[in-house]
């Protein structure tokens, strides 16, 4: 009863207020009816709120009837083609007739704007056109502004923060990886689109039973054959320069292929372009375990902390083919092959003073090192890739005839380093699934061979009070030869009940390894093999029998993984002719769990959690003496590393398309214990050395990652912001005792890319480096880095530009030069209607010299220079194809 | 792609020569929409679809973008214009509309035709142009220039709230959306699984009526027969595609059947849930 009462009391004022109805006909000049009008009463004044409305019939009637306490209301005609009439009304029931004047009714028109970044489900295209600058030849160009895209120096292309899981060309992969030969090569004249491909399962048989959290990038192009390609040819002073760059490429529905001749002494580092880069394709190779070792090396000078293309000194040949060919339905044949000859030198100073009581001694160190490089990487993969089967098998063989030559003289002595590091690897990688009823299953096989013989030719010999009971040498030599088998064979099932997918699997793994190495003495043509502790006969056998549940729960909000790794493990590691021996056996269990969850279309979160053993590799493991480098010998007479590390991590993503802003941050949580403990040993015969002795011991990190990159289209402009923070607790042994070490990282890095206006763009790139070390509650100062690179480029006419690039390094941790400086000035002129570009670039304008970095200890002070690229004019022509 | 965009271009030039009769204005509203196929997650939201609002004197036409420019391509094939082998050796390059529908506003005729497709049979209701009862808002708000007022309105089992300004006295909308005194710039239901959004707006000096023509034969039907035969449709197609001559063989069927049952579990929010 209450409520009617209140009901009454608020609608009392609307029913006394009488309803008005105002009614009328429209008609134009001639008479005819005006059909379609808005007729509104308004509440009085500039745009006041629609009381009531009505549209004219076809004989031009309005009638509305409204009900308002005001005493004068407006109301508003508007027709198209109409003038717009406005009246005051007093509010009561009348008739109302218009006549209206003919007039054109001018819009506000609203352009349509690009979105340049489109969102279909789990694939967000970019646009290439709208990111795509007058000086962009190649699409690494144009993927380096993309938001949400960051392209690392290495060429090592990132999404969100995470490297990309694919690099696909019209949804082919070529590369197998080594994706920078197309990146660096393919004219964004050619690509239409740039597709991110969110939560990729590369194997189209899992694609709806295993999920992935990664993503793939696809190039679209524009044309479905496509002939393409750069041709460069450039020459330069001084000394005579040259960079040449031969690149056809085809890409059609059944052929893809892409050809490269490269040589350049300009500084530009060949090998990158056929580096693999995706963390798939890396993950196999580890795998498969057929990576290059060095047990030996010449003294190598350390680099400066900056671009290679400043202090490479090169001359390097490269030439590539990857080829694919679709033999019948779905089976790709895919064939890469890679060849390299590098001759590369360094050439700088050490200069180290001693202050003694009464005096000083200075120490000069000119160094001179030449490697030579030579490497032959041939691949052959065949797959089938299809919804109904996968298979895929790679067939690798690697050989390296690797060479160094160092010279240095040191106070008016010279010693000579020759070092022989070949290497030959082969392997086989076989992957096959099959649905067998309603469950998959796959087989995995790997089978690698490699060996190699190494050996440093050292004049004269160094070492002599270990080596030689203080007696010079003529020659030393150390030879060593390793040789490693290994294989790993697995068989799995993949059954999906409702929204669980369960993967068992189980295998077995087994690795042989043998080590043999001598020195050998030389004092006028006499040998004098070492014996005892100076050698190795070692041989190395692991083997795994492992059994791992793989279980995955996907729902339409929650993406759940876990991993149950159960292992049984095996070491044999003995020595007969040291008779030295160690067997371990471990059982581990390793389990891992991830849980991932879309909040909504744009947000994302992660949590992932993992316990992790690893043991020592071979290469920290042998009983007897190797001598790596003139200045480092080394022996592991201590048990086989183990260690555990335990892993937490959250990861929350943002990323809207269409507002194109992309933000992610990261922590992780790292707690390592070992049985080892590194740092500097103190030997039997007094010399120190660094090393590992045995302590149970525990470290811990944690890391934290900030990044945003938005892109904002009014002015044209990317700006992107990081932050890089680690903590990092561990124990080291420091002149005989044990000491806590804490280390501080913070790194923060922004990047700026604009083209606001058709005649300009800059870029922007800044990045500071904080880093902090403290020795139990001793703290040092502070190391400051900074690098900063601006780059300004014009647009005087459409076939012009001109850039200039500007470098600036500082470090605080050297005394003199702690500053570098560098300028370059690009210049392009493109040949009217013709895809002709030539280019003159002059590199290191201010003919920055040498890099100096300089130390200062307790009782010494030392300053290291290295030498870099003069300045350098280059000029070249391009074509595009 | 790029050869399609020109033929589409060229068609549109020769219809713009054969259609001396239409009238002296026209506008075409380009809009935008956001929308969420299954209700249940919000991770399958489609973004950036594009329709066109094409105004003439007494009539608009409103369908998805990549729809008419695949219209122009079939009709370009009917007329002998374009070469139906190009087509069919180029099916990937041609455009992938949403959705079919075409809906046609007649404004002198006071009712909605409404144009979809069920395979390849083309289907044709008409409803009233009056789609409900708007009640005006005291809500305003500036969006891209235009000054906007707020009404609210339930259509077909949804709630909307829409921005409509009446410096624009077209009295037209997305979708069937139409009777506010201006034109209606934003639109979205209470749940938030629909949203329009006009992205464009310009004076064009002819309309093109080939528009208005169906591909092939039609079928009328009543509103509710077509829900009626869409749901069969979208349970089994096969009888629909074997009406059109179509053969399969046992495991066809069980293919095409899974792939509509997936479709349907995904598409589960219609537009219009009462009809």
């Amino acid at each position: 009863m209450r409520h009617y009462i209140l009901w009454v009391a608020f609608l009392l004022p609307f029913a006394v207020m009488p309803q008005t109805t105002i009614s009328g006909v429209l008609k134009d000049v001639k008479g005819a009816f005006i059909t379609s009008a808005s007729v509104t009463i308004n509440v009085m004044g500039i745009n006041g709120n629609i009381i009531a409305y009505d549209i004219s019939d076809d004989k031009g009637n309005y009638r509305i009837s409204f009900k308002h306490p005001a005493e004068k209301v407006q109301i508003n005609v508007r027709s198209l083609g109409y003038e717009y009439i406005s009246e005051v009304l007093i509010n009561k029931s009348q008739i109302k007739n218009f006549e209206l004047l003919e007039q054109v009714t001018k819009l506000n028109e609203i352009a349509l704007k690009f979105t340049p970044i489109t969102q279909k489900g789990d694939t967000i295209n970019y646009l290439v056109s709208s990111f795509q600058d007058q000086k962009d030849r190649v699409i690494a160009d144009v993927l380096k502004k993309l938001p949400g895209i960051d392209v690392l120096a290495d060429g090592k292309i990132l999404y969100q923060g995470k490297p990309i899981l694919k690099y696909y060309i019209e949804g082919i992969d070529l590369l197998e990886g080594r994706y920078n030969i197309a990146n660096n090569n393919l004219p964004a004249d050619a690509v239409a689109k740039v597709q991110i491909l969110e939560n990729h399962q590369p194997i189209k048989l899992l694609d709806s039973l295993v999920f992935s959290d990664k993503a793939a990038l696809n190039i679209k192009l524009k044309k479905k054959v496509t002939t393409t390609g750069v041709a460069k040819l450039g020459v330069g002073l001084a000394p005579l320069l040259w960079d040449v760059n031969i690149t056809p490429m085809l890409f059609t529905k059944k052929r893809q292929m892409i050809t490269s001749y490269q040589a350049n002494n300009i500084g530009n580092d060949i090998s990158s372009e056929i580096k693999i880069l995706t963390i798939e394709d890396l993950l196999d190779q580890f795998e498969s375990k057929n990576e290059k070792q060095d047990w030996i090396s010449i003294q190598l000078l350390s680099s400066p902390p900056f671009a290679k293309n400043r202090w490479l000194n090169n001359n390097a040949n490269l030439f590539t083919t990857n080829y694919l060919v679709r033999l019948k339905k779905e089976v790709d044949l895919k064939i890469n092959l890679s060849y390299i000859n590098d001759f590369q030198r360094q050439n700088g100073n050490t200069k180290t003073t001693f202050l003694t009581q009464t005096d000083t001694i200075n120490i000069i160190e000119s160094t001179k090192n030449k490697l030579f490089f030579n490497v032959l990487k041939s691949e052959f993969v065949l797959i089938k890739n299809t919804k109904k089967s996968y298979f895929k098998n790679t067939l690798e063989t690697n050989n390296f005839w690797d060479a160094q030559k160092g010279f240095v003289i040191a106070n008016n002595e010279a010693l000579n380093q020759n070092a022989t590091i070949p290497f030959s690897s082969f392997s086989n990688i076989l992957k096959q699934i099959k649905p067998i009823g309603k469950k998959l299953v796959t087989i995995n096989s790997v089978v690698t061979y490699n060996n190699d013989n190494q050996s440093l030719k050292l004049s004269p010999g160094q070492f002599k009070e270990l080596l030689n009971n203080d007696n010079p040498s003529d020659i030393l030599n150390q030879y060593v030869m390793h040789s490693n088998f290994y294989t790993n064979n697995a068989f799995s099932f993949t059954k999906r009940i409702r929204k669980m997918t369960f993967t068992p699997k189980i295998g077995f793994n087994l690795q042989n390894q043998k080590l043999n190495s001598h020195i050998s003495l030389f004092e006028d043509k006499n040998e004098n093999k070492l014996t005892g502790s100076f050698q190795n006969n070692l041989r190395f056998n692991q083997t795994s029998f492992y059994s791992i549940l793989n279980t995955q729960y996907r729902n339409d909000n929650w993406k759940i993984e876990l991993e149950t790794p159960f292992k049984l493990q095996t070491f044999d590691r003995i020595d007969d002719t040291l008779n030295k021996k160690q067997n371990l056996y471990r059982f581990t269990f390793e389990p891992r769990l991830s849980i991932n969850k879309p909040i909504n279309a744009f947000w994302e979160t992660t949590f992932s959690s993992s316990l992790k053993n690893s043991f020592g590799s071979i290469n920290q493991l042998y009983y007897g003496y190797i001598l790596n480098s003139y200045r480092t010998i080394q022996q592991f007479d201590t048990p086989i590393l183990e260690s555990l590390k335990r892993n937490l991590s959250f990861s929350i993503s943002y990323r809207n398309p269409i507002k194109s802003l992309f933000i992610n941050g990261y922590y992780s949580f790292e707690n390592s214990n070992q049985n080892l403990i590194f740092g500097n040993i103190i030997n039997s015969n007094g010399t120190s050395s660094f090393g590992f002795i045995e302590q149970n011991n525990n470290s811990n990190s944690h890391h934290i990652n900030l990044r945003g990159s938005k892109f904002f289209s009014k002015i044209k402009t990317t700006l992107t912001l990081t932050t890089n923070t680690l903590f990092d607790n561990q124990i080291q042994i420091l002149n005989g005792s044990l000491t806590d070490v804490n280390i501080k990282n913070i790194e923060l890095n922004g990047k700026l890319d604009t083209k606001f206006t058709e005649w300009m763009s800059i870029s922007l790139k800044t990045n500071i480096s904080i880093s902090n070390t403290k020795f139990k509650n001793q703290s040092f100062r502070n190391i400051l880095t900074q690098e900063h690179l601006l780059n300004i480029d014009f647009y005087p006419s459409s076939n012009q530009y001109i850039g200039f690039d500007a470098e600036y390094y500082k470090n605080n941790f050297s005394f003199q030069n702690n500053v570098s400086y560098f300028l370059n000035l690009n210049y392009r002129f493109t040949f009217n209607k013709s895809k002709t570009d030539l280019a003159l670039n002059w590199n290191n304008i201010l003919n920055t010299k040498e890099f100096t970095t300089a130390f200062n200890e307790s009782f010494s002070y030392l300053q290291s220079t290295y030498q870099l690229r003069p300045s350098q004019v280059l000029i070249s022509l391009k074509f595009r194809f | 792609m790029k050869k399609i965009i020109c033929l589409v271009l060229l068609l549109t030039f020769c219809f713009n020569a054969n259609s001396q009769n239409s009238k002296k204005y026209g506008y075409e509203v380009i809009y935008n929409l956001n929308f969420q196929p299954d209700s249940t997650d919000a991770s399958t939201t489609q973004k950036n679809i594009h329709f066109t609002l094409l105004i003439g004197d007494k009539i608009s036409i409103y369908a998805e973008n990549n729809k008419i420019k695949l219209d122009s391509i079939l009709n370009g094939i009917e007329s002998g214009n374009i070469n139906q082998n190009y087509v069919l050796g180029n099916l990937n390059s041609m455009p992938k509309p949403f959705t079919q529908a075409k809906i046609l506003k007649y404004f002198d005729k006071q009712e909605i035709i409404y144009n979809d497709n069920l395979s390849s049979q083309n289907y044709e209701y008409t409803e009233d142009l009056k789609i409900g009862k708007w009640k005006i808002l005291d809500n305003k708000k500036n969006i891209k220039g235009y000054d906007c007022h707020s009404a609210e309105i339930e259509y077909g089992g949804r709630k909307y709230t829409a921005y409509y300004t009446d410096q624009i006295p077209i009295q037209d909308g997305p979708y069937k959306f139409n009777g506010l005194p201006g034109l209606i710039i934003s639109i979205s239901d209470s749940k938030g699984f629909f949203q329009f959004e006009l992205i464009g707006l310009k004076k064009i000096d002819s309309f093109n009526f080939k528009l208005l023509k169906s591909i092939g034969e039609k079928i009328n039907v009543s509103k509710k027969e077509f829900y009626k035969l869409r749901e069969n449709y979208m349970n089994n197609p096969i009888p629909f595609m074997e009406q059109e001559g179509a053969v399969f063989n046992d495991n066809n069927k069980k293919l095409i059947r899974d792939i509509f049952s997936k479709k349907r579990k995904k598409n589960n929010n219609p537009i219009e849930l009462t009809y």
